[in-house]
């Protein structure tokens, strides 16, 4: 049998791997993280940045005792224009009736033409729903799972509500671009029933069988997929979550 | 089937013998068959009888006789004839006569007694046309026609059409001493008589039915808060092949008139050829590129006007009323009251309407059904920007007060034009300010946009080299203003603009392209609230702030420098202020140079963050590192990886990185710099066979190593396993097992450590079993249920169960299709809590004993609760229903049914509830009526302190708090009625966004409702301009 060239390199590295060292730890050892992956039934959009996907969280000091209260997505703010964000956003605004969407930071994954794909995070500021970063560092998420699943790892002190949850209210959805969209809803959890997530090291996770539904919002253009997205693509059908120490 | 060409025609064939040659004349080939056909040789003349069909291009034209003159290309016929002839759209246009001249050069049929049946836009229907002379142009693509009738009622038909039978009167017909009449364009009639049923009913010197989905007329009535009752249309004007024209008009209630006017100017453009490149035309030739203008002005000329008596006025709502205003509240105009004094029951939209308002007061009020502590905690979320005014202010949306001359106006001009072959120019100004349509918003849209863009993709050969320049410029500015205020000397509520260019330069295999935006929004800040959920802060607009102020300038430069060998730089630089934080500049700096290799790839990576503050704070570098959150550099990064070894037994990954970097965290002052040498193998996946329908998989499993240059080493270790069985194609199980051991619990010297926070491989701790069951019998019935426990922190995973069926065709009645989702939460004790010996809480906020024996206890259902319970079903009658319109017998009968419900069984509670309801009754076009309702429970959420007030025909449901609706069932939505009347599609429909009912009359043939002219208005007012494509 041929001898592959790289097998020293490997026996190295079981040898270099049976062993740690130690060092006092680092300012920043005791940070926790919110290990979060987000499943869709197709692939993610990594080169189309006309589909947006969303994860939006009430990490409130006051957690809610209501399972109602939290993020929704009922639509963008249909009274302004898409040059601002809170015409952009899918879970901003409320029909008639509807529970308001009850939020305190988002994150989003938005396809780039390079088809390296860009995770961004926002917040609210003066009351104000802005983006405080539109490029979250690349080592901190990735594209997982022939495409499929989006892992990210997000520190707890990033929060801008409470930094040191016990539980978060959270929802999850699809939508147009983040830029340049209409707010429109591709898909969203559940019938837009938040949920209340543990953050606990045991592993959380839930299934979401249900087909993506197109939502469409008054005086906004009729919703519709971009061109060579699947309903596949934007359907969310599930999520897992853990806390990492 | 004999080929011949002209002028050789068989002569010698036998009457009654069936004939087909084929005739070719120069360069048209034509196919005849007769029963007999007679040549003159000498005039070049063929006489075809009995059962004559020729053939000639995308035309059959049969009779009894009909003479070919092959010298001058000409067929003609005395006698009855038929001609079938494809359009542009391959469908059959079908016209009889009683004579006819066909000329093969340019295809045009001169017919005398004509009878046309023509396709129409909806599928299978058709527009037929009457005449004592047509003239068909190229084959039908434009029919003009003298003593003419035009409908679109079948009756007509008598059999012109296999699909059209025809049977009786004929509903409705325009007719005309000249028609003219471009199919899926237009119809021109002059002097134009139209007949209902057989009594003419009115006369027009000229009659103008455009037949384009954007242009066709419509007379829409309806009734909504806002206007009132109005009705509204639209009549395109034709001018010529450029210009086309359309006149809006309404005539509301509450609004007087309104007017507009919209025009498109299509111009061709001078032949330009399309290889041309820039600086070979003319500067001054650009004048003559194709363009495209397009210009729009529509408005209320005079506000104030109103045209019926104040009774019947509904702009103005009653004034607040005793105890029921509250200081400082917005007020409904009739009942906004406290959440333990509303009554779902008994206030109503007639209420409303039943008590006349005073002028100057309160008008478009709060959102429907929007309690105020609900408004705040939206306003504080930025949102319902409409709710937070002062009430007085309202009234001046409606009030009556001086006449004021276009306050509420629309206007837009856009202009499109070719620089040259491969630029364009584009320049749009869009100016409006106009009420909004919903009450639910209250109050105006206001947008004044200017854009200039231009886009120049250029390419020119440089040897063999080309080189690809495409640029584009975007200037986009919309301004709005205060909601309450008409006027635009008012506070403005907020601005935002937005201004690109963008570029591509591409030469061999060399690309460098830059990206530049500038955003700039601003919006009164709104005192941040204390917490998010209480909603208490103050909703008063403050001053205009910052919301965002971003300079982008993003450049990349690639390289291919050999097969395989990839270079890649990006600079990204941004300046961004938000509120609350000082401006923040930096750049994004990567340098990549990766190798693609036989066995795998190598890969070095180099990320720099580089700031350009000065003269920051302390307190400025804090708020802006929450605000970067956690960088991590790679100074730089060198990384082999391979492609999977031993790829037929145990196929394996390689991956081995080094390099130096850097990491900053925002709790850090300092930053942590060290280098790092990372070591990784991992399995991939590959089911690997068991025997008897058992398959595992170690896909993940692997070892990773991690040494620093701070002394620092950690490593992992993960196992990963999962065998399933799908032996049985009914149930398939699966069990995995994940287990990750990490050092961070070994003793000193050996406990892993890491100078950074975000690759510790704790974050990847794992010591977990699952397990699967699916039972499958698809697509009748699939059920799976999820489950696991976690051995590491002692705690069970959460339970999901999952079921869904779908079937068509059951009983031969009826398709379903049913999905149902619940599970089951656990709550996970510690073994502190065990030890305090203290009560803890459920996940249901209960307290609960919890003992030693609880912790880590295999399915301890106590203090858990079910996970939310969904439901989505749909029914409907087997293979649809609906759709067909006018026809006399055969319309599919039918109902669905759609829910969607979340249940919440921990307190016993519906959680949402949405359902569509749609039916179709009628088998012929006098029943046939088709009816969609949409329905929803709006929830409130009575623990939270969040009520509901009533709206159109509210049920109240009951709640868990006494005295309180945990929401208010709405079974209307929408309704949309639509009634079948042969030739024409009655609609009714209501909607409960802005209260409003809208009617209108469609064709059959041609089925563009009257949304067309909203439609038309929404666009302008998001600044789209309708998609026409430019002529080139």
């Amino acid at each position: 049998m041929m001898r592959h060239p790289l097998l020293p390199l490997i026996a190295a590295g079981l040898t270099l791997s049976a062993c740690a060292y130690t060092a006092p730890n680092a300012p920043g050892s005791g940070r926790k993280a919110l290990i979060f992956r987000m499943d869709v039934e197709g692939t993610y959009q990594v080169t189309n940045p006309n589909v947006t996907y969303y994860m939006v969280f009430n990490a409130a000091k006051e957690a809610p005792t209501d399972p109602l209260v939290g993020p929704r997505f009922n639509g963008p703010d249909i009274s302004k224009a898409r040059d601002f964000i809170e015409g952009r956003l899918p879970f901003i605004y409320r029909l008639p009736n509807d529970l308001p969407s009850i939020w305190t930071d988002f994150y989003f994954f938005a396809g780039t033409p390079d088809g390296k794909g860009r995770v961004g995070r926002g917040t609210i500021r003066e009351g104000l729903p802005v983006i405080i970063d539109e490029n979250y560092a690349q080592n901190q998420w990735s594209v997982t799972n022939n495409g499929k699943s989006l892992q990210m790892t997000i520190f707890l002190d990033q929060l801008t509500g409470n930094q040191d949850p016990s539980k978060i209210g959270v929802s999850l959805g699809t939508g147009d671009s983040i830029s340049t969209g209409y707010g429109m809803i591709y898909d969203r959890w559940k019938n837009n029933v938040p949920f209340q997530l543990e953050v606990s090291p045991t592993q959380q996770r839930d299934l979401d069988i249900s087909p993506a539904m197109p939502i469409s919002v008054p005086n906004r253009p009729l919703t519709q997929l971009p061109p060579g997205v699947a309903l596949s693509d934007v359907n969310i059908v599930g999520w897992e979550a853990r806390l990492g120490t | 089937m004999r080929r011949i060409l002209a002028p050789l025609l068989s002569l010698g064939l036998a009457a009654g013998m069936l004939s087909a040659q084929q005739a070719h004349a120069e360069t048209i080939p034509v196919e005849v068959k007769a029963d007999k056909i007679t040549y003159d040789k000498g005039p070049d003349i063929a006489t075809l009888t009995g059962h004559v069909e020729v053939k000639v291009k995308d035309a059959t034209i049969t009779g009894d006789e009909l003479v070919f003159d092959q010298k001058n290309q000409r067929l003609t016929s005395d006698t009855h004839f038929r001609i079938v002839q494809k359009d542009d759209k391959g469908r059959d246009q079908v016209i009889e006569g009683v004579s006819f001249e066909y000329s093969l050069e340019i295809r045009r049929a001169e017919i005398v007694g004509a009878r046309a049946s023509l396709p129409a836009t909806t599928p299978e229907t058709f527009v037929f046309v009457t005449a004592d002379r047509m003239i068909s142009y190229d084959q039908g693509k434009r029919i003009v026609s003298q003593g003419a009738m035009f409908t679109t009622c079948d009756n007509v038909a008598e059999g012109a059409h296999a699909d059209a039978p025809g049977l009786g009167t004929v509903h409705y017909s325009i007719v005309a001493g000249i028609l003219d009449y471009v199919p899926d364009n237009r119809v021109i009639g002059w002097g134009a008589t139209i007949n209902m049923l057989t009594a003419p009913v009115y006369w027009l010197p000229l009659f103008y039915v455009p037949l384009q989905k954007n242009q066709i007329q419509t007379a829409d009535i309806g009734q909504n808060v806002v206007e009132g009752v109005f009705v509204r249309g639209r009549q395109a004007i034709p001018y010529d092949d450029m210009h086309e024209g359309t006149i809006f008009y309404e005539v509301m209630q509450n609004k007087g008139l309104g007017l507009g006017y919209q025009h498109d100017w299509s111009y061709p453009g001078q032949a330009v050829a399309s290889d041309v490149k820039a600086g070979a035309v003319p500067f001054l030739s650009f004048l003559g590129q194709p363009s495209h203008t397009y210009l729009f002005v529509h408005g209320v000329p005079l506000r104030g006007l109103t045209l019926f008596p104040p009774a019947l006025d509904t702009r103005i709502a009653q004034p607040a009323t005793g105890s029921n205003a509250t200081p400082g509240s917005v007020e409904t105009g009739t009942k906004t009251d406290s959440p333990a004094s509303t009554d779902p029951g008994t206030t109503t939209p007639a209420d409303t309407e039943a008590t006349p308002p005073t002028m100057g007061t309160s008008a478009i009020t709060v959102p429907l059904g929007t309690p105020m502590h609900v408004q705040q905690t939206t306003v504080n979320q930025g949102a319902l920007s409409g709710s937070d005014i002062d009430p007085a202010k309202r009234g001046s949306l409606f009030h009556t007060g001086n006449l004021s001359w276009f306050e509420d106006y629309d206007l837009g001009i856009q202009h499109r034009r070719l620089l040259w072959p491969t630029a364009e120019a584009e320049i749009a100004f869009y100016d409006r300010n106009y009420y909004n349509l919903s009450q639910f918003l209250g109050g105006r849209d206001n947008d004044r946009l200017l854009r200039l863009n231009l886009t120049d993709r250029e390419a020119w050969q440089t040897g063999d080299e080309l080189l690809t320049l495409d640029t584009q410029g975007n200037v986009d500015d919309a301004t709005r203003w205060l909601q309450t205020q008409s006027l635009r000397d008012a506070t403005p509520q907020g601005t935002a603009s937005t201004r690109s260019l963008n570029m591509t330069m591409k030469r061999g295999s060399t690309t460098l392209s830059s990206q530049n935006s500038w955003n700039v929004s601003q919006a009164p800040s709104i005192a941040a609230p204390t917490t998010p959920l209480t909603g208490t802060s103050s909703s008063t607009p403050a001053k205009l702030v910052t919301q965002n102020d971003t300079l982008s300038s993003n450049w990349t430069f690639e390289h291919t420098l050999l097969p395989g060998l990839q270079w890649s730089n990006q600079f990204n630089y941004q300046q961004k202020e938000l509120p609350n934080t000082p401006t923040d500049r930096f750049a994004d700096i990567n340098v990549g140079l990766t190798q693609q290799l036989p066995w795998g790839s190598t890969a070095l990576r180099m990320f720099r963050k580089q700031f350009f503050n000065v003269g920051l704070t302390d307190a400025d570098v804090q708020k802006l590192g929450q605000q970067r959150g956690t960088i991590f550099e790679k100074l730089p990064e060198f990384e082999i990886h391979t492609n999977n070894l031993l790829d037929q037994w145990f196929p394996f990954t390689v991956t081995s990185t080094i390099g130096n970097y850097v990491e900053t965290i925002p709790s850090v002052s300092k930053p942590v710099q060290a280098a790092r040498a990372k070591f990784d193998i991992k399995a991939s996946q590959r089911p690997l066979d068991l025997g008897l329908g058992f398959k595992s998989d170690f896909g993940g499993t692997g070892i990773e190593q991690s040494l620093y240059s701070t002394t620092d080493a950690q490593f992992s270790f993960t196992g990963k396993a999962s065998v399933t069985n799908d032996a049985s194609q009914y149930f398939r199980p699966t069990l995995s097992y994940t287990k990750v051991i990490t050092g961070d619990t070994d003793p000193a010297p050996y406990k892993n450590n890491t100078p950074f926070s975000q690759d510790k491989t704790s974050f990847n701790k794992i010591d977990q079993a699952t397990l699967q069951v699916a039972a499958i019998n698809q697509p009748w019935l699939t059920m799976t249920l999820n489950g696991g426990y976690d051995f590491q922190n002692k705690g069970n995973m959460p339970i999901n169960a999952n079921l869904s069926s779908m079937a068509s065709g059951v009983l031969d009645l009826f398709d379903y299709s049913l999905t149902l989702q619940s599970g089951y939460q656990f709550r996970n004790f510690t073994e502190a809590e065990a030890k305090a010996g203290q009560p803890v809480q459920s996940l249901l906020q209960k307290p609960i004993e919890v003992t030693a024996d609880d912790v880590g206890k295999f399915l301890n259902f106590k203090g858990g609760q079910i996970a939310n319970t969904v439901l989505g079903f749909q029914l409907q009658s087997m293979g649809g229903f609906g759709g067909d319109w006018g026809k006399e017998t055969g319309i599919k009968q039918g109902a669905s049914l759609r829910l969607d419900a979340s249940w919440d069984f921990n307190k016993n509670r519906p959680q949402s509830l949405s359902s569509d309801v749609s039916f179709s009754v009628g088998d012929s076009w006098w029943l046939h009526t088709e009816i969609s309702l949409q329905s929803t429970l709006d929830m409130a959420a009575g623990s939270s302190g969040l009520t509901t007030v009533p709206g159109f025909l509210p049920i109240p449901w009951p709640s868990d708090v006494a005295g309180q609706n945990v929401g208010v069932f709405y079974p209307f939505n929408r309704i949309v009625l639509k009634k079948d009347l042969h030739d024409f599609i009655f609609t009714l429909s209501y909607d409960r966004f802005t209260q409003g009912f809208q009617a209108n009359l469609s064709l059959v043939a041609f089925p563009f409702g009257s949304d067309t002219l909203t439609g038309a208005m929404t666009q302008l007012g998001s600044g789209t301009l309708p998609q026409m494509p430019m002529n080139r």
